[in-house]
């Protein structure tokens, strides 16, 4: 809506015709602001709405260390087996030996 | 004769050695702790263990154990690093061939309708809230990385606090740490991990790291009038095609031992070539009982027969 500018005496129409001009394009200017104001605000809103829905629906393969506050417990230290990218080498081979056996490896 | 203390546990026989034999009562204890943890989380045959659990949970996911999420770590990494060869998924598959409870009370039965695993990648691990979540119908079975876990934690924990080293064997998968007996331990190496210690094989001495072997000759059962071995191919879930009967691995944990050993049974000629890539030093025994060599096992007998 236009603000109605009362007519002050002795201004030349031309005169008032461009001051309406002027407050028309300011009340103009006033709104183009306002709906980029709300039009940023909507999308950063829809943006983090997505953003949850999306972490919501796909919860991927978190395959990283995370800290733990459980109660401490043998089974809690790391061996290089849960993290290591590839099958890892001994450090030693193994040497045929004479020794008599104190076990025995097998299928089971 | 170095002494040792022996029980059943996870359906299998559990050894434990000390280099030094005073510290040999406590690492045991210390063994029966893990295992009992172990059980509880990854048991596939007791229904209060997480994996049961997770099993029935229907596609709703869980909260479990940071022991659960470690287990379920290593079998997924294991399904990684073996292009799916050990898939913990094949749980349904392996109850279909009709291991579906205790080994020891299976009995022979009718015939078969083959299940393939349901597929590693479907397993939705969320390692910061320790949940994890299963597809309708998958069911895991972490038979193939859960007890060579155990014992690389066992060994772990019951050398930490000794001065000694330690050696675990559970169902013949063997995991050190520790300091060794100045010339090793003493392992031999067979296809039956409850053969006498004089029985066929060979011994070789290790000196830290794990050994394991995988066989196809120790559990299998009756169907329709044929047997099944129980490392089954999780592409088509059947029995792996037997190439190799056993594969023995020497690598830096057991953890690692035994997937390159398992896997080696599921690849069959390809597993020769894949090992020495690796580097890992490993004993292939054929079909016919013919024994191979990769990676710098020492050769010993070259048959079994």
């Amino acid at each position: 809506m236009s603000p109605r500018l009362p007519r002050p005496r002795g201004d030349s129409p031309a005169e008032v015709a461009t001051r309406r001009a002027v407050l028309a394009r300011d009340a103009g200017l006033l709104r183009i602001s306002a709906v980029t104001r709300w039009l940023t605000a909507g999308v950063v809103g829809l943006s983090g709405a997505l953003a949850l829905l999306a972490a919501h629906a796909f919860h991927g393969h978190t395959l990283s260390n995370a800290s733990t506050t459980t109660p401490p417990s043998v089974t809690q230290s790391s061996s290089p087996a849960s993290t290591q990218s590839d099958l890892q080498q001994p450090s030693q081979v193994p040497v045929q030996t004479p020794a008599a056996p104190v076990v025995v490896s097998g299928g089971s | 004769m170095t002494p040792l203390v022996t029980w059943r546990a996870l359906g299998t026989t559990v050894v434990v050695l000390s280099s030094e034999p005073p510290e040999l009562p406590e690492a045991a204890a210390t063994v029966h702790r893990v295992l009992d943890e172990i059980d509880r989380a990854c048991s596939r045959f007791r229904d209060d263990s997480e994996l049961c659990r997770l099993n029935a949970a229907g596609g709703s996911p869980m909260r479990v154990s940071r022991l659960f999420v470690r287990a379920t770590r290593c079998a997924l990494r294991a399904a990684r690093l073996t292009d799916g060869d050990l898939d913990p998924t094949i749980g349904s598959s392996i109850r279909a061939a009709g291991y579906d409870r205790d080994f020891a009370t299976i009995r022979a039965g009718g015939p078969v309708r083959f299940r393939r695993a349901g597929g590693w990648r479907c397993i939705e691990l969320d390692d910061a809230h320790s949940t994890v979540r299963l597809p309708p119908g998958v069911e895991l079975d972490y038979g193939a990385t859960a007890k060579a876990l155990a014992a690389d934690i066992a060994a772990e924990a019951a050398a930490r606090d000794a001065t000694g080293g330690v050696l675990v064997s559970i169902g013949g998968d063997i995991a050190t740490a520790g300091t060794p007996p100045p010339d090793g331990w003493s392992v031999r190496v067979s296809e039956d991990h409850s053969s006498p210690l004089d029985g066929p094989g060979q011994t070789v001495a290790l000196r830290g790291g794990g050994l394991a072997t995988s066989s196809t000759t120790v559990r299998r059962w009756k169907r329709d009038g044929g047997e099944l071995h129980h490392i089954l191919d999780p592409a088509s879930g059947r029995p792996a095609h037997e190439c190799w009967r056993t594969v023995s691995v020497a690598a830096a944990c057991c953890v690692d031992a035994n997937i390159a050993s398992t896997a080696a049974i599921v690849r069959g000629e390809r597993a020769p070539g894949w090992l020495e890539s690796l580097g890992l030093p490993s004993r292939l025994v054929a079909i016919d009982g013919t024994v191979s060599f990769a990676a710098g096992w020492p050769e010993g007998e070259h048959s079994l027969l």
